[in-house]
Parts: C-alpha cells; structure tokens; sequence
C-alpha cells in the first residue's frame, strides 16, 4: 500500500519533471563532489605525512632536533648515556633536487629528501629491504665513498634509473654527481615522501650538504619501548631536555604529525569552508525544488489527505523522495568526487607543501567504499535535511485545497512574510558582529577553532538573511525614478521590476543561487589579489638592492634549495661585471628554520653590509630602514629584526629583548626594529650572519642577491653565470623580474584549487537559478495569459521576462559586490591574520567585480534563455486554461 | 711442521676467521668421555694462538655475478687475559676500499668493540652491537662471525660422533654439539638462535658450523678446511679456507690465507684507535 503510494506520488512527481529533478540531482551531486573530493585530499594529506613520519622514525620513541641549522654530533654520547636508551641513531636530512638530464622532461627538477644515515646504527631504528639480495652490495665501498647514494625503486622507476647509474644533486658545493649503489624496496623510511627519497651514509651526507661534525636529528630507541611504556618515555625525554638545554626540541613522532596539522589546518579549513558553501548551494537548491513541487502538487496533496492519508504520511511521502533523489545525487557525487580528488590532489598538495615548507606528497589517495558512502550518506542527509521544511508545510495543506484551485506559490521556499521581516535584521545583526569583532581583534591572542570555522560561515548566512534588504532598498527607488518616465519600454520594465518586488520570496529565491556563488568568487579573488600585491609589493623592494639571485637548483622562490657553502661567494665575486661597490653590495642570505615557543619561525640571516647601501632590503615599519641596518649590524650587541606579524603574535615590540634557543643554548637579542616580511606565518627574524655563525655553528648560505656594475646588462651578467657557475656548479642565476613572476606562479598555483572551487559553485548557482527561473515562469502562465489577454503583445512579455531576469542577475551581482568584498575585507584583515599570521592589505577587486558581473548577468541570461521562449509561446487560450 | 715453515713456505695458507676453530686442541684424549661444553673447551683451547700476523684474500661469490676479491692484513692478538682476542684488519686491494681498517676488541659480557676505519672521511665509526649481525666486509660472515667466541658465552648439548662432513675430513669422526647463546644480548648480537658445530674427535678442530636465524631457519653454513698445526709446541691449529654459504640466496665468501706469522710479536700499539686512523 505505501510502496504503491510512494510509487504514484514521489516516483511519478520525479519522473515527471525530468529536467527539475536532473538539474537538482547534478547541482546536489557537484557539491557533494566537492566536498567529499576535498575531505578526500585533507584526511589523505594528513595520513600520507604521518605514514612519512612513522616511516622515518621506524623503532624509536624520540628524536631530537634542533631547526635547519643542525647541531654537533657530540650531543649522541650525551643521549646514549640517559638511563632507559637502548640506541640512539642520528641522521642528516636534507632537500636535495634532481634535475632531469635527458628524456621529455628533461630540465625538470624534482624534490628528493636524502636522509644521511650511520649505516653500522640503523638496523636497531629502521629497516630498509630490497626485493631478495642486499640493499648495498658492498658496505665498504659503499661506506668509503662519499658519492655513493641508495634511492627508492619507486623514484628510479619513475626517472628511469638504475644501479650504477650516475644523477646529478644540488649540494653544498653546487652541483655534484652521485653514483646509484642501491634501490630500495617501499617499505621503512623509503616508503616516506611519497617514495621521493634518497639514503646516503651520514658522512657522505655531512660532506655533500655542509653539516660537517653535525646531526639534524637523533632517534632515540628506547629500553622496553613496547607500547604501555610511556613513562621510560616520559623520563627519558624530560632527562633530555635537561641535559641538552634550550635550543632542542625533544618529541616523539607523533607529535610531528601534529605540527603539520596545525601548520595546514587553517588552509585546509579554508578549502573544507568553501567546499562546503558548494553543498550549501545544493542544500538551497534542493530545498527550491521540493518547494516548487509541493506548490505544484498541492491539489494533490490536498485530495490525498481528503482520501485518508495523514498528515506523517504525506511528510514522510515527500521526505522519501528526496531520500531517492538525494541518494541518487550521493551516489553521483561519490563518483566524481573520486574524480575531483584525483584532479586536485597534486595542487593542493604542492601548496600545502610551499606553505609548510615540508615534503609533503599523497602517495595513496584514500577514496575507498568507505568514502563513496560517506558522500551517500551525506547526499541523503544533505537532501532530507533541505526538504525538511517545505515537507513540513506540505504536511499542512488541507484536504480543501483539493477542492480549490488555485496558481502555485513560490512563497513556501524562503518563509512567511514575518520571517521575512526578522530574517534580514538578523543577518545584519550578524555582519555588524563580524565588524565588531574586526574592531575589538587582538592578533596576539590566538582565536578558538571553534570560532574560526564559526565566522566565515556567519557571514555567509548572514549576507544571504540581508539580500531581502538588498533587493527591496534598490529596486524601490529604482521604481520611484521610473514613476514619471513613459514609453511602452519603461512600462514593460517598470511591470518586470514591480513583479519583483510583489514576489519578494521568490525574487530571493532566484537572487540567493547567485549571490552564494559569485560571493565566493569575489572573495577568493580579493584573497589572491591581496596576497599577490601585498607579497610581490614587497619583494620587488625587498630585491632591488640587486638585479638577480644566485642559488643551487630547486624552489628559489620558496627558498627551497639546498644551501651552498659560504665559499662560493669568492667565486662570485670574480665573475666580472658583478658590482661590488658598498652602495649595491653583495646580500648574502641564510634562510631557515628554528623553533620560537613551539612554532616554527623563519631567519633570515645577512651578511653586514655598508650604511652607504641604505638597506633597501629592510622593509621596516617604525624607523627608517638605514637605523634598522645600521644596528642589526652593529657590532655593539647582538640584535634582530622581527616581522610585524611575530611582533603581534608574541607581544613583542622595538627596545625590547627576544630570547632565541640556540643549539649553544639561549642567547638574548635586542629588537632593533620591526618590519613586513612574509616569508612566515609565524614570523620572520633577521639576524645578521656573524650571530648565526657563532651560536648555531652554521655557515651556509641559501641565496646570493647581487646588481650588475653600472653599464653591464644584467641580462648579459646572468648569461655570465650561466656558463660559467651553472655549469660548474649547477648555480642557477634568476633575474628580479623572473624572480617576482615566479612568486606570482607560486601564489596562483596555490589558489588554482580555490579556482576550481568557484567554478563549480557558479555551476551549482547556475543550475538553482535556472530551476527556479522555469519553475516561475510556470507557476505564472495564468498571470502571463491575463496580461496577453488585456492587450500585451507576445514581445512585450518576452521583454518583461527578460527584464526580470537581468534584474535579478543584477540585484545577484549588487548583493555579491557588496556583501562580497565586505566579506573579504574581513577575511583577509582577520581571518587570514588570525589564523593564517599573515598581516597583508586588503586590494579592491576591480577586475573580479567585472568578472563577477558579467558572469552574473550571463548566468541569469542563459537561465532566461529557457523561460523567455515559453513566455512568448505561450497562447492566451492556453496560459487562461492552466490550472 | 714448525711455526716458521707453515708461515713461509706455504703459498696457500688457509684462515678460519669465523666463529670456531682455528687452532687445533692439543689434547690427545678420546672423546666418547667427553661432554659437549668439555669438547667445545677443548676445541677452544686448540685455537687459541696467541698472536697472528697475515696476509688474506676474501673472494665473494655472489650468483649471477663476478666473484670479487679484497686483499687484507690480519693482525690478532690475545688480551692479558688469555680470552678476549684484538683483531685489526686492514684492507689493500680494491683501490675503493683501500686504507679501510676493522679494529674488533673482544669484551666480557658479549659487549665486543667493533671499530671501523674510513679513509675518504679520516673517521672512525663504531658498529653497534645489534648491527654485528650484519655483514663483515660486505661477506656473508658477520662481524659477530668474526670474533671468537668464548666457551661460557654458549650453552651446550648433543656430543654424539658421526662422520665428518666434507671431502677434506674425509675418515674423521667428528663431534656434533649444539651450541646456544647463553644469554638474550649475546644472541642479539650474533643474531642465531643456536648453532651446530661439527667437531674433529682428532685435533677439536671445527670442521663446519650450521647457523640457524632466530626463527630458527638454517641460513648459512660455514666450512673449514686446509687445517694445520701452526705451534708444535703448544698444539695450535689453523684452518687456512674457511668458507661461508648463504643457504637462502646461494652466495658464499672464501678467506684465506696467503701468509700467516705465528707467535711473531705483534705491538700492543697496534689495537690502539690511533693506529686504526693511520692511513698507509
């Protein structure tokens, strides 16, 4: 009885509306996809570098490290010696890059992690096997040849490598040349970095990557370290610490995992906020649909309740359907999701990777059946929880209604009209919050997750709750300035907009698909643009002390190279037509890594130069970078610049004192000054190279950047380079313009996710504007025929059509312009700041406010497309017999 | 055949390095009296030379593959305390591992030193104890093969006699005792969970050794041969070729000697960690 039921109410309603239910189902499942895609690649990012993790630490319980720099390899005896270590194993790991020699892709380079090991240590920490025979032929030769280098089957395989073989790494010398000795099956640490891994002696490693006499890290393997140990665990780390001072960070392996997750988890956040806002499009759309259908249906319904059904049964009735069609749509979803995850992976992988500055690549996309019914389950949820409401009005319509005919009403889809009237007081209340809070915000003190994933989303919903107001306060005096003009055109769009305006729910209704989705557009852009100007801004004036940059091969744009000996830089300074007078010295720059209260924070060491230069390279914000300069390298005391975003993060400000653990222990440096550098979210430290030299023991440099004399071509000068280090030394010399194009590459690369992100909620838009664009026109064929019947010619209704839906593009374009860029101005001025620590300035997006309405108003064209035609087909006979 | 002459005379000298018999027992006593720790003593005290200087050769034999070969100088000396051996090698042909060197200092309580030598890097390296179950030179003997081991580092069973294995011992019954780590850090270190020893009943020389893993698989088996007595006086016997196969993969490592000096004296000096570091 209730299957037959089902089967001639829901079944029927969805087959007979085909279009309706296709549109929905495809607007439901793209946002299910792009949910169910992103949550894919977040939890497979994550598991994908804890598996790394794991891999690398193999057996031990503990490593200990201190930042990039490294520390002296005495520090093993010291560990060896605490009650409960059973083993300690130290390791050199370095960022090495291949560049492709011959083959298609010849040029290209390639991020390998080589771990330099003590070979006669590792059996007790990690296993490293081949498929039947040995990892290394012959230890000896192997050992007593600093070339010798193991890589990965997979690696080999992919660039076409084998034993014996000869490739070419970045070291610390330049460019060097490494002989294959062996190739490892995936498992241990070479199942790490997605396979991207190399293993060398860890005195082969020290000599080729500058850390000679030191360590990056020691595993420690514990006594009775079986799980149920945690408090040898425990002791033996707190013993650790006090024997090694400040400067070391002693954690176990999973706690690794857990800087990675804070480290990405804002911008993850960010991609799951946007993707979510797609589902929320479906959510909207869905919620149209059933409304529309139930307005379609409400002779129907009525006559079912006349005939006995109650009033749970015509809820669940409808309920039901939605269940189909939303498990449908999951179903969709979970497909293409697998196909959105596939697509996106490597991009959102990479700009995770420039963002934490680690190796991070997804071996194994996690999108099992496990994940295909999630985005089921999800679709369902999704869609019952859409049509819960309109089902519930249904559920109220009396068993009269059968008997009384009447036009279908759109007005079920967003509420009563005393909703209506609180709705967008509670959305302004909501942005006047966020403004309020933007006031009040104190950077240096961390917001809640809780609240950080809360705003976003409030101001969403709330720009939607005041669209009503958006609407009403434009076409209103629009109206008013229209009352006195005449001709038969003013009519027919004064007739469309006052139409409007008499439907406000279902004006809304159109307004909202596109609102959502250009919203996103514009912020999205606004943050490209923000970052893009506010970062090339300052690189162009933090470089123009030079025309290039000089490094070994890799990322220069991320300092993601291998650093070079300080050697170098005599080698440089005998090429000719480089200027070395005092006004356009030689930067010479040491990037890297150390830990400040448990985040890591960037230093920029720098060699002293001339007061004559004026230090074009300091950008700094409360004094003139001449006196920041002069002090950093004033040989009175120790000093440091600090970036504006750590200043405010740790409440830290010029006159004052910072402490920074060093491997030589804590070393206090006076605040010389503050300045922009955003090279960190965390913060950014400028040292000058002599204070690094002498309490970390590191005297590597990661870029050179240097001017041309005066009357020689840079151009000319890099070319100079070309031949003469690069080839010896696999320097690669980058012009400032490249340097600043590359810059602009990274940051678009980071957000070609975010792009495809907006496509699809412009799609989902799409799609809900033109289901709701038809399902009006239907709902007033009655009305269209009346007005042909008292004299409207075919075209003057197409017009009015049209005019309708222009004006609802327009009004879609106005409320996401303005909500929009409101929107972004917080996002980037608090958001971004508070959860991301970058302090940039917001840009006004121009250009994507054309885009944003010249997409708009094609959206709403080709949505009216559809329903011009149907109005100017429609025939007076007709339309009055509907219904 | 007195010291000198088997040092000289012979160009084909054979070593055991391994784990058992070198030197021969002098003892004359039938073994049927015997009990399994009682023969192990025995074929102990037949090795026991108290310093060695030599010339070897190693030849790997890997399947499918050139056999290679490494030249060395072996120097062993035992300690004051007539147990724990000192033994430096160092290496002089391939040119890749020339100037490398292999200090082992043998300790109570299985704790041996094992020291090794890099030229390229002018370092020394220590090879930590659970890492003596991996290879020694890149052979199929580990370094825990390498060193001797001492009587009471094992507990023994078995003792029946049967023929010698091998055409080399031909005619000879031997011993076969089962020899176990007698603690967990002594086969962590070797890696075996027991071994069988094939003993000579005529010198207590081992004539072959099965080595079974801690799962306890067999996975390589050791042969000696070419066994001679270096010291008339005080018994001592060597065996010249000792070879070592890796049951799993097919492989196998020959040492030899080329030139062996008995009793010849040889410097305290030389087991000093200043004197691994000199480069020749």
């Amino acid at each position: 009885m209730i299957l037959n039921l089902f089967r001639f109410f829901a079944v029927r309603n969805l087959m007979s509306s085909p279009v309706r239910t296709l549109l929905t189902l495809l607007g439901v499942a793209l946002g299910i996809a792009l949910f169910s895609g992103v949550s894919a690649i977040n939890a497979s990012t994550l598991s994908s570098f804890k598996e790394s993790v794991d891999a690398v630490a193999g057996k031990s319980s503990l490593t200990v490290s201190a930042g990039d720099a490294g520390f002296s390899e005495q520090v093993e005896e010291k560990l060896k010696k605490i009650p409960g270590v059973r083993t300690t194993a130290p390791m050199i790991e370095s960022k090495a890059y291949y560049r492709q020699k011959d083959g298609p892709e010849a040029g290209k380079t390639s991020l390998i992690t080589v771990f330099g090991i003590d070979l006669l240590k590792e059996q007790s920490v990690r296993t490293y096997q081949t498929e039947g025979g040995e990892v290394i032929e012959d230890p000896l030769e192997f050992l007593n040849q600093p070339d010798s280098i193991i890589l990965t089957k997979e690696f080999a395989k992919l660039h076409d490598l084998k034993v014996n073989d000869a490739i070419e790494l970045a070291s610390a010398a330049g460019s060097r040349t490494f002989v294959v000795r062996g190739l490892l099956s995936p498992t241990g640490p070479a199942k790490a970095y997605g396979g991207a891994v190399a293993i060398m002696d860890i005195d082969g490693a020290r000599v080729n990557f500058g850390k000679e006499g030191k360590v990056d890290r020691i595993d420690l393997v514990l006594q009775d370290s079986a799980p149920g140990q945690p408090e040898v665990k425990a002791q033996v780390a707190a013993r650790a610490r006090e024997i090694l001072g400040e400067g070391y960070q002693v954690e176990a392996p999973e706690t690794q995992s857990d800087h990675l997750q804070h480290m990405v988890g804002a911008f993850q956040g960010m991609l799951s906020f946007l993707s979510a806002l797609a589902l929320m499009i479906g959510m909207v759309l869905v919620a149209n649909s059933v409304s529309v259908a139930i307005t379609e249906r409400r002779q129907e319904i009525g006559t079912l309740r006349a005939l006995g059904a109650t009033r749970a049964k015509i809820f669940f009735l409808i309920l039901g359907e939605t269940l189909v069609m939303g498990s449908a749509a999951g179903l969709l979803g979970a497909l293409l999701g697998n196909s959105v995850a596939h697509a996106l992976v490597g991009q959102v992988s990479q700009s995770l990777a420039s963002q934490s500055g680690m190796p991070i690549q997804v071996r194994e996309l996690h999108y099992s059946l496990r994940e295909i019914l999630h985005a089921m389950l999800l679709g369902t949820s999704v869609s019952v929880a859409a049509a819960f409401w309109p089902a519930r009005k249904a559920m109220n319509i009396p068993p009269m209604a059968a008997l009384k005919a009447r036009g279908a009403d759109l007005s079920g889809i967003i509420g009563e009209s005393q909703w209506m009237k609180v709705i967008p007081w509670l959305g302004a209340a909501m942005l006047v919050y966020l403004f309020v809070n933007k006031l009040t915000l104190n950077l240096s003190e961390p917001m809640s997750p809780a609240l950080q994933a809360l705003q976003p989303a409030l101001g969403v919903i709330g720009s939607a709750m005041v669209a009503p107001w958006v609407i009403h306060y434009t076409l209103t005096p629009l109206l008013h300035l229209l009352k006195n003009s005449h001709g038969s055109n003013i009519l027919v769009l004064r007739m469309a907009l006052e139409n409007l305006l008499r439907a406000p729910s279902r004006t809304l209704s159109n307004v909202l698909s596109l609102l959502v989705g250009l919203m996103l557009v514009i912020i999205v852009s606004v943050i490209n643009i923000s970052f893009k100007n506010s970062v090339s801004a300052w690189t162009t004036k933090a470089i123009s002390v030079g025309d290039m940059a000089l490094s070994s091969n890799g990322r220069v744009v991320a300092f993601q190279v291998q650093p070079l000996h300080e050697s170098v830089l005599e080698l440089i300074k005998k090429t000719p037509g480089v200027d070395l007078s005092n006004k356009r010295p030689i930067v010479v720059m040491r990037y890297m890594k150390v830990n400040y209260q448990g985040d890591p924070l960037v230093i920029k060491a720098l060699d002293p130069t001339s007061d004559e230069s004026g230090y074009p390279y300091i950008d700094a914000l409360d004094r003139t970078a001449l006196e920041a300069g002069h002090e950093l390298f004033s040989d009175a005391h120790d000093s440091v610049l600090i970036s504006e975003n750590l200043a405010k993060r740790y409440h830290k400000k010029t006159g004052e004192v910072l402490e920074l653990d060093t491997p030589t222990g804590r070393h206090p440096f006076a605040i010389a000054a503050t300045i922009r550098d955003f090279a960190s979210p965390n913060g950014v430290i400028y040292l000058n190279r002599n204070a690094l030299k002498k309490y970390w023991k590191d005297n590597l440099v990661t870029i050179f950047f240097l001017a041309a004399k005066p009357g020689v071509n840079p151009v000319d000068l890099q070319n100079t380079f070309n031949s003469t280090l690069g080839k010896t030394h696999g320097i690669v010399t980058i012009l400032n313009t490249e340097l600043v194009g590359d810059l602009i590459n990274v940051i678009d690369q980071s957000f070609s996710f975010n792009k495809a992100v907006q496509l699809a909620a412009l799609l989902v838009g799409l799609i809900g504007l033109l289901n709701t664009m038809l399902v009006s026109i239907f709902e007033r064929t009655r009305e269209f025929g009346m007005l042909r019947a008292v004299g409207m010619d075919r075209r003057q209704l197409s017009k009015m059509v049209l005019w309708e839906c222009l004006a609802q593009g327009s009004l879609g374009v106005l409320a996401a312009v303005v909500l929009g860029t409101y929107l972004s101005w917080l996002w980037v001025t608090v958001n971004l700041a508070q959860a991301l620590g970058w302090v940039i300035h917001f840009s006004f997006p121009t250009s994507s406010i054309l885009q944003v309405f010249f997409t708009g108003v094609g959206v709403a064209l080709i949505a009216g497309i559809l329903p011009v035609l149907r109005a100017s087909q429609l025939t007076i006979r007709k339309a009055l017999e509907h219904e | 055949m007195n010291e000198t002459s088997s040092v000289k005379t012979k160009s084909t000298p054979h070593f055991a390095a391994a784990t058992l018999a070198i030197l021969a027992a002098a003892s004359g006593a039938w073994a049927t009296e015997l009990t399994p720790k009682e023969v192990m003593s025995r074929s102990e005290s037949s090795r026991k030379v108290s310093e060695i200087t030599a010339t070897c050769k190693l030849t790997q034999t890997t399947k499918g593959k050139d056999a290679k070969l490494k030249s060395f100088q072996w120097w062993r000396k035992i300690a004051d305390n007539s147990l724990d051996y000192r033994t430096l090698v160092r290496f002089t042909q391939p040119a890749a591992v020339k100037g490398e060197g292999i200090l082992i200092v043998e300790k109570d309580k299985a704790e041996n030193e094992v020291l090794l030598y890099l030229p390229a890097f002018k370092k020394i390296r220590r090879v930590e104890n659970q890492q003596q179950t991996g290879k020694f030179m890149g052979s199929e003997f580990s370094y825990s093969d390498i060193a001797t081991p001492h009587l009471d580092d094992y507990t023994y069973s078995g003792g029946k006699q049967e023929p010698c294995p091998g055409k080399t011992h031909s005619g000879v019954a031997c011993y076969l005792i089962e020899a176990k780590p007698a603690s967990p850090k002594i086969q962590e270190r070797t890696g075996y969970q027991r071994t069988m020893n094939w003993v000579r009943s005529d010198n207590f020389m081992v004539a072959q050794v099965e080595y079974f893993d801690l799962e306890n698989s067999l996975i390589k088996r050791l042969e000696a041969s070419d066994i001679r007595k270096v010291d008339e006086a005080h018994s001592k016997w060597m065996a010249y070729r000792t070879e070592m196969h890796q049951l799993k993969t097919g492989n196998s490592s020959l040492i030899e000697f080329v030139t062996a000096k008995v009793n010849g004296g040889v410097p305290e000096s030389t087991f000093t960690q200043q004197n691994l570091s000199r480069s020749e």
